[in-house]
Formats: C-alpha cells, sequence, structure tokens
C-alpha cells in the first residue's frame, strides 16, 4: 500500500492501479465477485483484485488453464479459446482469453448471476486487454510486481 | 499373443534446458504442446515457453508386439510446480534433462530432480544437454546433481539419434524394475530395444526377431 506512494509517476505502475480500478468496478457491478486477477500468458500477474499470497500461483495455473484449453479447443475443431468456466461445489471460477495480452479470471459464489457475468466481462475485455497492451505490462515483468 | 509395452516418461529441467526440442525431435506424432510467449528477463532467452505440458510418443513394434513410450514435458520453471504434480503421476521414469553450457542452472536441475524423486521415485535418466563427446561436463554433472541410482550421460538434443539412445537408456532402468519377465518377453524387449535404438519403422524387423 504505502509502496504506491513512490511509484505513482511509473506509467507502469499507474496503468496497474487504473487496471485494478476496474477489477474492484467488476466486483461492485457484478453480485457475487469476490476476486479478479490478470495474469500473462506465461503466468505471472499482471494486476490483481486477489489475495496477495495467491496471486502467484493462480497466475501460473491460469496460463496452464488456458494454453490447455486452447489445444482442445483447437484440437476439437472449436477455433480460439475465448472462456473456460470452472464450477465447483462452492463457486466459479471463470477464466477469459485475452489474446495475445494474457487471460483474466474472476472468483464468484455459487449463487451469482454467471450470464450478468459473461455480459459485463465481455464488454469490458477490449478496454482491459488495451490497457495492458499499451500500459507496458507484460514488458515490465520482472521490475516490479503487483 | 499380444506384447504391449506402455511407459510414461517425464521430461523435466530447468526453463531453457532444451525439453521441447527434445520431445519434438523424437516423437513420432505431432506433439501437443502449450507454448505461449515468454516476459521479463525470460523473454531474452528464448520467446517462447512451456506453460501447460507437452505430450509425444515414441513407439516401437506392431500391433502384436510394441514398446509405446508416452513422453509428457513440464514446464521447467517452479512457478509451474502444481503441473509437475499432476503429469507427475503415473509416471514409470523420469527424464532430467540438464543444460550442459549453463552450470548456474545445475542447482535448480537438481531441485527439480529431488522434486520428482521425493514424489515419484521411479528409475532416473540425467542427461546433460549440448554435452556430446564431453565426459568432463557429465562428470561435473554427476558432481553438482547427485541423484542415487540415476544414470549420467550427455548428449545433444538435436541429434534425433543421440536422443533415441539416452531415452532406450531410461527404458532399460525401466523394465529393470519390472516384476517377472519370462523369455518370450525378454526376447519382445530386446527386439523393441533395438527397433527403438534405430528409430525406424520396425514391423519386418521386428516380426522376425520375435517369431
Amino acid at each position: 500500500m504505502t509502496a504506491d506512494l513512490h511509484v505513482t509517476t511509473d506509467p507502469v505502475a499507474v496503468t496497474r492501479r487504473r487496471l485494478e480500478q476496474r477489477l474492484r468496478s467488476l466486483a461492485a457491478d457484478v453480485d457475487g465477485v469476490t476476486g479478479s486477477l490478470i495474469a500473462s500468458l506465461d503466468g505471472r500477474p499482471l494486476a490483481a483484485d486477489f489475495p496477495d499470497d495467491d496471486r502467484r500461483q493462480a497466475a501460473a495455473i491460469v496460463a496452464s488453464s488456458v494454453g490447455l484449453g486452447e489445444r482442445l479447443a483447437e484440437l476439437t475443431g472449436r477455433g480460439e479459446l475465448r472462456e473456460i468456466v470452472v464450477r465447483s461445489t462452492t463457486g466459479y471460477v471463470v477464466i477469459y482469453a485475452m489474446g495475445s495480452t494474457g487471460a483474466l479470471i474472476v472468483l464468484a459464489t455459487p449463487t451469482s448471476n454467471l450470464a450478468m457475468l459473461h455480459h459485463k466481462v465481455r464488454l469490458e475485455l477490449p478496454a482491459l486487454q488495451e490497457a495492458v497492451a499499451d500500459g507496458g505490462l507484460v514488458e515490465a515483468i520482472g521490475a516490479t510486481a503487483p | 499373443m499380444s506384447n504391449r509395452f506402455s511407459f510414461k516418461i517425464v521430461v523435466a529441467g530447468p526453463f531453457a534446458a532444451g525439453k521441447t526440442t527434445l520431445i519434438t525431435t523424437v516423437s513420432d506424432r505431432p506433439v501437443v504442446g502449450t507454448e505461449a510467449p515468454t516476459s521479463g528477463h525470460e523473454a531474452a532467452v528464448k520467446a517462447t515457453t512451456t506453460v501447460g505440458m507437452e505430450y509425444g510418443t515414441l513407439s516401437a513394434g506392431d500391433d502384436h508386439n510394441a514398446v509405446e513410450l508416452d513422453l509428457y514435458g513440464v514446464p521447467g520453471q517452479e512457478r509451474f510446480s502444481f503441473m509437475w504434480d499432476i503429469v507427475g503421476m503415473g509416471m514409470d521414469g523420469l527424464f532430467l534433462l540438464v543444460n550442459g553450457s549453463s552450470p548456474e542452472s545445475w542447482t535448480e536441475s537438481a531441485s527439480v530432480g529431488r522434486y520428482f524423486k521425493d514424489r515419484f521415485p521411479t528409475p532416473v535418466v540425467v542427461a546433460v544437454n549440448r554435452a556430446t563427446d564431453r565426459p568432463d561436463l557429465v562428470d561435473d554433472v554427476r558432481r553438482a546433481i547427485p541423484i542415487p541410482g540415476a544414470l549420467y550421460l550427455g548428449f545433444d538434443v538435436i541429434n534425433a539419434e543421440a536422443t533415441r539412445d539416452a531415452i532406450v537408456e531410461l527404458l532399460l532402468l525401466m523394465l529393470d524394475e519390472l516384476p517377472e519377465e519370462p523369455d518370450e518377453q525378454l526376447d519382445a524387449y530386446d527386439a523393441a530395444i533395438e527397433a527403438a535404438r534405430a528409430g525406424e519403422p520396425v514391423t519386418d524387423h521386428f516380426m522376425a526377431e520375435v517369431q
């Protein structure tokens, strides 16, 4: 938290903070959303509204899932991967592909409105994708961590 | 009478050891892979990296007598160790690939080797890549990465023949682990091993050996 005071002029940090604001407003807009994270395709966290301890591991798992999902879609002639929905006993994890910029995952409770979530996120996705690409977040990996 | 021996081999090792190249070099079917663009300092080393797994096969024999090796490549970076757990389930042998030209990566190679050895106690080949005709380098690796019972060898993954030979060494270790081996199975093994070594379609050769 205090680190933000020192990095506000860093364009990467500014982009990340804007992205994280968008992620937080997603949680505010859709009932039952409890967290979200944007990961690079090689499994590093880029921006997160997500528990600190789990970010690194979640980002890696997202990258593996997207990699495997893409292969499955390709193998079965389904074209490009868009989404992966994990429905478990106590909620959802939805992975939204963001092209070459990475992927977004959203955590939601079992009673949340998945259709509403899809609607909101699909609308938001191009802007998130553009912000990640223009903000140079992938290039900055290793220099700073979210 | 049909003899079909199937083994699951996991190809592991740190980032940029050469795992993807190895599987692509020896697989007799198109490799199913999960390559993604690298980021940060890893992007300076190479453009893409495995994030999920790779799957290829190396087969010898025919419908009646065959050795089938399923080759699974895993991501090298420790952040993907959950894939090591997933892919490691049911494995029969570990092919630990070490980058011979990067001694600074050997500590990590050792910890990858330990990770698998602790969870999946199978035969191990420690194969030193970029080490053709470099027994000195293989000795260095043996000292730096001591794995009890492991077989150490030097080769280069871009050489398909040497790579197949290295995998056959692991096949031999895995066969040693099998409980009972009736004589006719031993003959079938021998033929299949020869065929795998030769890396050629082997139906005729193989049947001649077995019949």
